[in-house]
């Protein structure tokens, strides 16, 4: 049972806070953004709080809908010389612990994909996103007639309080609402060309350096986090990264010069789903209390990618879209990485040559390396259950769910001291960080592991240290309540 | 609440194998284990039959133990017994030639005594590592590691050396015992804080502070070590290997000796403990002057009959030159070792009795080879005292480290300050004008092998080669070598074999460097000083953790 939060009051009233998401759990997914808004958002509404979210009516998302019903009529936008029409739907059935409502706008979200088809992105994702942002703050008053609090995520999300500001200026309900902005992944900012200016609507004085211009382009999230009250990014460890010339993306000036408006929290995971002992994905349930029942899922993860079934050969899984960012490239290269003998698994999808990369070491190799390119959450389960170990050398990594996942599962991340990797994962007591982003660190971080799995009596105790960890949404949702505390008496402040 | 009592021995010897055997290689070894290893695990055997437990922290530094594990001591050890067997047998007619008949007595009680040890050789199958890894299964030891070969930490000049040590020390451990350990015995108590580094005006410049010794430990997975007291202002400096007496009692310092310390306050991952090595109890064991190893019926070290190298006399007397050294007399000297291990019992337990409430662990670490080879008896003093810990006569509680530990936690943090447990309490035995010369060699060669490490990790056909080269660097690193130079025995073998790896290193390192090495001729190079120095089978790995230093 989450704890019960309170919210400081605006106008006598507790505010609804509204998340404003372009993915969200379950209705459209493609990476940690759809499942951490989701998230924070349940443990909100089980503590007491009044929420809502957001997001876009992709077609994706008409599967999951039972008994759709607009939420009053159809509402106009003008941007620029094109006036836009949408339509705010919610489900009622079933009942949802995170009600959750949809923008509807068939041109821009009945497509196939959320973000663009056959590996490009769509061209008018400025025009979408933008439009979506500006959709749902017109969407505001149709939820509520109380007191809002806005948490927007992510780029596709961050021009929401542009146009509070900007198009709402002046009505004193939207002036009083606070804005939060979290960055789940800054790699990703919405910079489109200076010329998108007129057509998502926004005047040209906001394009100063101070505002959405960025190195001569027109970058959502930078215009997100010049007008929001508060800023967060997923970790505090990313926050601090983010401050950096090597770290920021290019933001980083933004990022220092928001002080402390601008803070890491650390995601939460679902700690019912990722739960060893209850999991009906897995071959056989197992706890803390009795290890030994894990080597079921081994045996059934090495049947799974055909690999020697061998219970004692150390399994390594490596799951996630097969991208730059999650360090694939000095893992596929690696030809030391290769002489420890251990079995590896891989199991996601993403950039063509890595997948490929992955493929060529299964059919160089194919009795140490199983692939599966296809991701599914199914099989996540059974790889994390099953793995001895967990590879993350991400070249950055803001949060990521996996490495703790596993560490709930007894199953000891290798990764690399990045973002909320390092602040999750406690080297040489759950698990094993190196530093340098090159294939010699990583083979150092791998060798270390592998020599703690060689002695039964260490690995058993890491393995419990490990599966005691919490990183369920609690800690998370309170911080979140100060960081929301905050926001409301700077919005207190700028409008009294 | 009675204090729990850690007993600690310390075994390590530098790597002799493979090389001349006397008067300096592996004759050491040999020695070692006539004198102390096989006489201590006819001991722990000897207390698992009568059924006392004998809760002992046995530490065997990896390259100790690469030599245990080696055919060539099997073989050494083997040739040594008969040797040794032989000369015994040619003592009596020696003796009788001489007139000295009133020693012939002895010579039947030193055929017993080896043949005894030759026995016990055998039923361990010639496998000490096999011997100690089952009484640390049977739970009556605790096995801890220590550097690789020993280095003098807070010397070298490159963190990654210091890492290279302790990885290898600790994953080394691991292959021989099974186990990995959680203790590290850190060579010579050797500790320096986090903070600017400079030992010699010339030596290697840092940009900024170094890190502190325990954040290598934490690296390594370690995770609790010694300290002498001064390091944790809890008692004076102490030179165990002192021949003077001391000039005053020990006395007391601001903190107590007997619990353990958090080192540091890292804010993530394994924390870092320390013992504090009691004053008291092992000054008790270690002084020559008023130490248990002075009694006068014990067996005196320093005078040996020649030919056949017997010691076949008593101390007599700590003022007695050694032509008036009198017969010794076994049944007299194992009387003397009953009655200290009774006062030793006792000094434990008035201790305990007049400790703080906060109070909870007497840690006294020994040289393994102070018990048996310094101190001939020592061994059965340990024995006696185990007897009298299992009849119930104490009031502490004998522990191994760790359970000591996980009963009587670190509560306070601290910050250990900079120190060994040798002369004055600080760094001087290894570096002094005998010795700078080389830490100046050393530092050349670290710097030139860590910078060649990114680029060749890279390459794996010069594996071979950078595996060989991280051999030589960690026998090089080995602190007896500037120890025994500073004592002046045997100077000249250690600065031979300390020269000897440097050389081996500084031979390969061309191979590592060079942007198109010949690799063939690098290998070969390398086979031949592998042929010789070849401890620590697998390297790459721990080279290659070593080497992911933080920015």
């Amino acid at each position: 049972m989450s704890k019960p939060f309170t919210l400081p009051t605006i106008d006598g009233e507790t505010p609804m806070v509204v998340h404003l998401a372009a993915e969200y759990y379950p209705y459209a997914r493609t990476g940690g953004l759809a499942e951490a808004a989701w998230g924070l958002h349940r443990d909100q509404a089980r503590s007491g709080l009044q929420t809502m979210a957001i997001m876009p009516l992709y077609r994706t998302v008409q599967q999951h809908l039972r008994r759709p019903v607009p939420i009053g009529d159809s509402f106009t936008l003008q941007f620029g010389d094109r006036t836009e029409t949408f339509r705010l739907w919610q489900d009622l059935e079933p009942a949802s612990e995170t009600p959750t409502c949809f923008i509807a706008h068939a041109g821009f979200f009945d497509r196939a994909g959320l973000y663009g088809e056959g590996g490009a992105d769509y061209p008018d994702n400025y025009l979408r996103f933008a439009a979506f942002a500006a959709a749902a703050v017109a969407a505001l008053p149709r939820i509520t007639s109380g007191p809002v609090l806005l948490h927007a995520h992510d780029w596709h999300a961050a021009l929401a309080p542009v146009y509070l500001r900007q198009w709402w200026g002046g009505d004193p309900w939207f002036d009083r609402i606070p804005v939060v902005l979290s960055v789940h992944n800054g790699g990703y900012q919405g910079h489109f060309g200076r010329e998108v200016m007129p057509e998502i609507g926004l005047p040209w004085s906001l394009w100063t350096a101070d505002k959405l211009e960025w190195y001569g382009k027109t970058n959502y999230l930078k215009g997100g986090l010049t007008h929001c009250d508060m800023a967060t990014t997923v970790s505090p460890t990313h926050a601090e990264e983010l401050r950096t010339p090597a770290g920021g993306f290019g933001l980083q000036e933004v990022f220092e010069w928001m002080g402390d408006r601008f803070t890491g929290v650390l995601n939460g995971i679902d700690q019912d789903v990722w739960d060893p002992a209850s999991d009906t994905q897995i071959a056989a349930p197992y706890s803390a209390a009795n290890l030994d029942a894990k080597q079921a899922s081994k045996a059934a993860l090495q049947r799974h990618f055909g690999l020697p079934e061998n219970p004692f050969i150390p399994v390594v899984g490596l799951v996630g879209r097969m991208a730059t960012q999650k360090g694939l490239d000095i893992v596929v290269h690696n030809t030391a990485l290769f002489h420890f003998a251990a079995q590896y698994v891989f199991m996601g999808s993403g950039d063509r040559r890595l997948e490929q990369g992955v493929q060529g070491l299964h059919h160089a190799m194919p009795s140490r390396i199983g692939v599966e390119t296809v991701f599914s959450d199914a099989l996540e389960h059974v790889v994390i259950a099953g793995s001895d170990l967990l590879l993350m050398p991400s070249q950055y990594e803001p949060c990521g769910l996996t490495q703790m996942r596993a560490q709930r599962y007894g199953t000891i991340p290798v990764a690399r001291r990045v973002g909320g990797l390092a602040d999750t994962i406690d080297d040489g007591l759950t698990g094993f960080l190196f530093d340098a982003f090159d294939e010699r660190a990583l083979v150092g971080g791998m060798w270390r592991a592998l020599t703690e799995h060689r002695s039964p009596r260490a690995w058993r105790q890491m393995q419990c240290e490990a599966m005691s960890r919490e990183f369920g949404w609690d800690q998370a949702a309170g911080r979140y309540i100060e960081i929301y505390e905050r926001a409301i008496a700077l919005s207190d402040g700028r409008t009294r | 609440m009675s204090l729990r009592f850690v007993l600690t021995l310390h075994s390590h010897l530098p790597w002799v194998l493979n090389r001349e055997r006397w008067p300096h290689g592996s004759d050491w070894i040999c020695e070692a284990a006539l004198d102390s290893y096989l006489p201590l695990v006819a001991m722990l055997e000897m207390l698992e039959r009568e059924r006392v437990m004998h809760p002992i922290t046995l530490g065997i530094t990896p390259i100790l133990a690469a030599q245990f594990a080696h055919p060539a001591f099997r073989h050494e050890l083997d040739y040594y017994f008969a040797h040794r067997l032989e000369t015994i047998a040619e003592a009596a007619d020696s003796l009788r030639l001489t007139g000295d008949t009133d020693l012939l007595a002895l010579v039947p009680y030193w055929q017993r005594h080896v043949l005894r040890l030759r026995e016990t050789w055998q039923r361990i199958d010639k496998d000490l590592i096999g011997a100690f890894r089952r009484h640390a299964e049977g739970g009556r030891l605790e096995l801890i590691s220590s550097g690789a070969t020993h280095g003098f930490l807070p010397l070298l000049g490159r963190d990654e050396s210091i890492r290279l040590q302790l990885l290898v020390g600790r994953a080394e451990h691991g292959r021989h015992f099974g186990e990995l350990p959680r203790g590290c015995w850190v060579p010579e108590c050797a500790y320096r804080p986090a903070g600017e580094w400079h030992p010699l005006p010339d030596a290697p410049h840092h940009d900024g502070p170094r890190v502190g010794i325990e954040d290598h430990l934490r690296h390594a997975g370690f995770q609790w070590f010694f300290a002498d007291s001064h390091m944790v202002e809890a008692g004076e400096a102490f030179d165990p290997y002192s021949n003077l007496p001391r000039k005053r009692p020990a006395t007391a310092g601001k903190r107590s000796p007997y619990r353990a310390y958090r080192v540091g306050n890292a804010r993530r991952g394994r924390p870092i403990d320390v013992l504090v090595r009691d004053p008291v109890s092992t000054e008790q064991v270690w002084s020559r002057y008023g130490g248990y190893p002075g009694d006068p019926h014990y067996l005196e070290f320093h005078k040996i009959r020649q030919p056949g190298g017997l010691k076949l006399w008593r101390v007599t007397g700590s003022d007695v030159d050694l032509g008036a050294k009198r017969r010794y007399e076994p049944d007299e000297a194992n009387a003397s070792t009953v009655r200290h291990a009774q006062h030793f019992q006792e000094l434990l337990d008035n201790i305990s009795a007049g400790a703080g409430p906060d109070d909870g662990i007497i840690a006294a670490p020994f040289d393994t080879e102070l018990f048996g080879h310094w101190w001939f008896e020592g061994i059965e003093f340990l024995q006696h005292l185990y007897e009298r810990f299992g009849s119930g006569a104490a009031a502490v509680h004998a522990l191994p480290a760790g359970q000591a530990l996980a009963e009587a936690p670190a509560e306070l943090a601290l910050q250990l300050k900079s120190g060994s447990w040798g002369k004055d309490g600080d760094f001087s035995m290894w570096l002094n004008p005998e010795t700078e010369w080389t830490w100046r060699r050393l530092w050349g060669i670290e710097e030139r092998f860590w910078r060649a490490v990114p680029h060749v990790l890279s390459l794996g056909d010069a594996r071979l080669i950078l595996e060989q080269a991280a051999r030589m660097l960690l026998l090089a690193q080995s602190s007896d070598w500037q120890f025994i130079i500073s004592t002046g025995a045997a100077g000249d073998y250690a600065t031979k074999r300390f020269n000897e790896h440097c050389a081996g290193l500084e031979a390969l390192l061309p191979y590592l460097e060079m942007p198109s090495p010949d690799l063939a001729a690098g290998a070969e190079l390398a086979d031949r000083l592998h042929a010789v120095d070849d401890p620590f089978p697998e390297l790459f790995g721990a080279i290659a953790a070593a080497s992911d230093i933080p920015e």
